[in-house]
């Protein structure tokens, strides 16, 4: 026991008294909540207005089609100022050079064609689009005049599978909180598994076994310094973010719970990667690419709004996303039975996880004494 | 070949040879990038989506209702003939769905000429454009078959300006770029402590001793950054050309434009930073950090409009900006044309970046 605790608290020690390392750990995070935060929020409310309104260019040759475009923008002086050009090709030639955001010109042929001509994935592009539909729609049903309608609205529960869920309702700043905690509380317990990598390549790990200490000891002592350095990392993330970026964070017994179990989610993970893949620079490697999919796939660097429903709702079992999803419930003031989905993900990570290090970590190796 | 021209060239082949046959290399700077723009790009792009349903419930059962159901299941979407109970049924399960009901005397009143259809909505679908679309098309099918005249539809498209092609295959080409970029940076900014690390272990100093002129030795570091970013640069785009992005899309003239900007320039930051940072484990943390930063204050990620006024200023001193800016010019805008001034900015980067780093390698002490 007194072997685990040494080489526990060594290993914390070594991660907190480096500054590069806490550098890493709390810079980087910060950074990217703040530009993230302030970058996203276009994604995540109906509230977007731009610095100064989209210069939007409409053919005259378009005829009515172009001419009931250019009304409804009209009609949104807020969001853009509408000049026209005389052809196609000249409304065409302005966004090119840049003296308009975005063209709307009509070509009436045999398959009568509305384009917006734009930047792809510009945000005027992706507010021109849904209203140029809507014109174009107008239109056609008014020359459908003969056509009645009738509609009947049919009753949908709340949680039909297209719903965005109550919890993924929040602005940028919180959501990005929550969602680089959950990526870079996998650095933080993955940093003492590189340590405890290089360690076992050089003599260090070699001495340490001289003075009779079991693998199986220097294994648990590293993971319970990588569930603690992870432990600490989101306190003070959270701490910090609370102060910068005023993030609530819930009740505080839901909120420790959910963080014990991600940070030993998180250790566990580490110690898989470090058991399999031994060699300091594999074992870095192979983290931060595994790390990097893991926050990508849970939400944590694309919103996930923006994921299809059906990779959303069949990535609820990645921890990342678990610890995503846990700390937005709770920041929202879900108890802990709220959030035992979460609680049920991480805890079995975390067994599996540590069931597979400690097989993998407690293979004997050529020559090696037990 | 001069003697000291060829000792430079060896040592950058070496260095690269070496580097291909470290698999954890390889699996960072070639096989994460594909994989992770062919992940985006089936995401987030591509494809016409899956096919909306409508449900029709036919509630005449003639010929004029089965006229309008073949006449509305030859457009772009899934007919599916239901009883109303099911239908209604279908519609509280299935997002992406509308239901039309073809009232008995449906074909009397197509006959008189004012044919009504009811449509069944879920709560969200008056939201939904694409199903709005399938109403409206609903109308314009019963409309000529109560007039004989066709409503023609309008097609709602978006397009390039440089090129007039869909926006769409050019929106993967950007995301596809976007996530070679920050592997093209991360890729050199590792390489920058090759020769810090060389100077650690002695072979630095053994190479000096066996006569190298140390001028040569970072002459050969400084070489092998470059041509690994070629390298990279070839083997990514190749792979994700084959896998269906359209590098080529605007003309081989402004993907060689892009390219060498961007490879130069994250090249000249790599020199730059090896000169200035000695450490290992920090150069690993700015390798890891750094380039994911840049690119997400660049606009290499998501549109820099929607960040706040301060953030777009700030980004004029990005080089992932100017990186961005040449891919939109030559892409997007004028071609190749447009793309000179970016180039221009990114070269003079680059250099800079080259100088500060080679003065900060003289430093390096035998």
């Amino acid at each position: 026991m007194r072997h685990v605790a040494t080489i526990c608290f060594h290993q914390v020690r070594r991660i907190v008294f480096d500054t590069g390392t806490v550098a890493w750990l709390i810079g980087v995070p910060l950074a990217l909540i703040g530009v993230l935060g302030s970058s996203l929020q276009f994604f995540m409310s109906s509230g977007f207005v731009p610095v100064e309104p989209y210069r939007i260019v409409i053919a005259e040759d378009g005829g009515d089609v172009a001419a009931a475009v250019a009304q409804s923008l009209h009609d949104m002086s807020q969001y853009f100022g509408v000049v026209t050009a005389e052809t196609r090709d000249a409304a065409r030639a302005m966004v090119a050079r840049r003296e308009a955001d975005a063209a709307i010109v009509f070509s009436a042929t045999n398959a009568p064609t509305l384009s917006v001509i734009s930047a792809p994935d510009a945000i005027v592009t992706e507010m021109l689009m849904p209203i140029v539909r809507e014109v174009s729609l107008h239109v056609q049903a008014g020359r459908a005049k003969t056509v009645s309608a009738v509609y009947t609205d049919v009753g949908v529960p709340e949680t039909s599978p297209g719903g965005l869920p109550d919890w993924l309702q929040t602005d940028a700043f919180s959501y990005y909180t929550a969602g680089v905690m959950a990526m870079f509380v996998m650095f933080a317990a993955h940093s003492v598994g590189s340590n405890a990598a290089r360690e076992r390549a050089t003599d260090a790990y070699a001495r340490i076994r001289a003075f009779g200490v079991k693998p199986a000891e220097y294994m648990v002592g590293s993971a319970a310094a990588g569930i603690i350095v992870s432990m600490l990392f989101i306190a003070v993330l959270a701490l910090v973010a609370n102060v910068l970026f005023d993030a609530s964070w819930g009740g505080v017994v839901p909120w420790s719970v959910l963080t014990v179990f991600a940070a030993v989610a998180a250790a566990g993970l580490s110690l898989v990667i470090t058991a399999l893949f031994p060699r300091p620079d594999q074992t870095a490697g192979i983290g931060t690419t595994v790390y990097n999919f893991m926050a990508f796939l849970g939400g944590s660097m694309v919103p996930l709004h923006t994921l299809p429903v059906w990779l959303r709702d069949s990535l609820e079992w990645l921890p990342t996303r678990a610890v995503l999803s846990g700390y937005l419930k709770v920041s929202q003031g879900a108890d802990l039975s709220s959030i035992s989905s979460e609680l049920t993900t991480l805890g079995a990570a975390g067994v599996a996880c540590f069931a597979l290090g400690w097989i993998a970590w407690n293979r004997p190796e050529k020559g090696e004494a037990r | 070949m001069t003697g000291a021209l060829r000792r430079i060239i060896v040592m950058a082949v070496t260095t690269i040879r070496r580097m291909f046959n470290s698999p954890s290399d390889v699996m960072w700077m070639l096989v994460m990038p594909v994989l992770f723009s062919l992940m985006v790009t089936s995401l987030f792009g591509g494809g016409a989506g899956s096919m909306p349903t409508v449900y029709v419930v036919n509630e005449d059962g003639t010929a004029f209702a089965r006229s309008f159901i073949d006449e509305l299941a030859a457009g772009n979407v899934a007919v599916r003939e239901l009883e109303r109970d099911e239908a209604v049924a279908a519609l509280a399960e299935t997002r992406n769905a509308l239901a039309i009901v073809l009232p008995a005397r449906f074909a009397d009143a197509v006959a008189a000429g004012g044919p009504t259809l009811e449509f069944l909505r879920s709560g969200s679908s008056d939201a939904d454009v694409v199903l709005r679309e399938i109403e409206t098309r609903a109308k314009t099918v019963a409309h000529a078959l109560a007039t004989g005249e066709t409503v023609p539809s309008i097609h709602v498209v978006h397009e390039v300006p440089q090129t007039g092609a869909g926006g769409r295959a050019l929106s993967n080409v950007r995301a596809t770029f976007g996530i070679y970029l920050v592997f093209a940076f991360s890729a050199l900014f590792g390489r920058g402590v090759a020769l810090h690390n060389e100077y650690k272990d002695g072979t630095l100093q053994r190479i000096v001793a066996g006569g190298v002129a140390y001028g040569e030795v970072v002459a050969g570091h400084v070489l092998t950054i470059f041509l690994i970013g070629a390298v990279q640069a070839a083997v990514v785009l190749t792979v994700t050309g084959f896998l269906g992005t359209l590098w080529l899309t605007a003309g081989w003239g402004v993907l060689v434009v892009t390219l060498l900007g961007t490879v130069f320039v994250a090249s000249g930051l790599a020199i730059c930073l090896s000169g200035l940072v000695r450490s290992t484990m920090l150069i690993g943390w700015l390798t890891g950090g750094v380039p994911t930063l840049l690119a997400m204050t660049g606009g290499a990620f998501f549109p820099l409009e929607a960040a706040p006024l301060a953030l777009q200023k700030v980004a004029r001193i990005n080089p992932v900006y100017w990186v961005m800016e040449l891919f939109e010019e030559g892409y997007v805008y004028e071609g190749v044309a447009g793309q000179l001034w970016p180039l221009s900015v990114l070269l003079l980067i680059g250099m800079l970046g080259a100088v500060i780093g080679i003065q900060g390698l003289r430093r390096v002490e035998l």
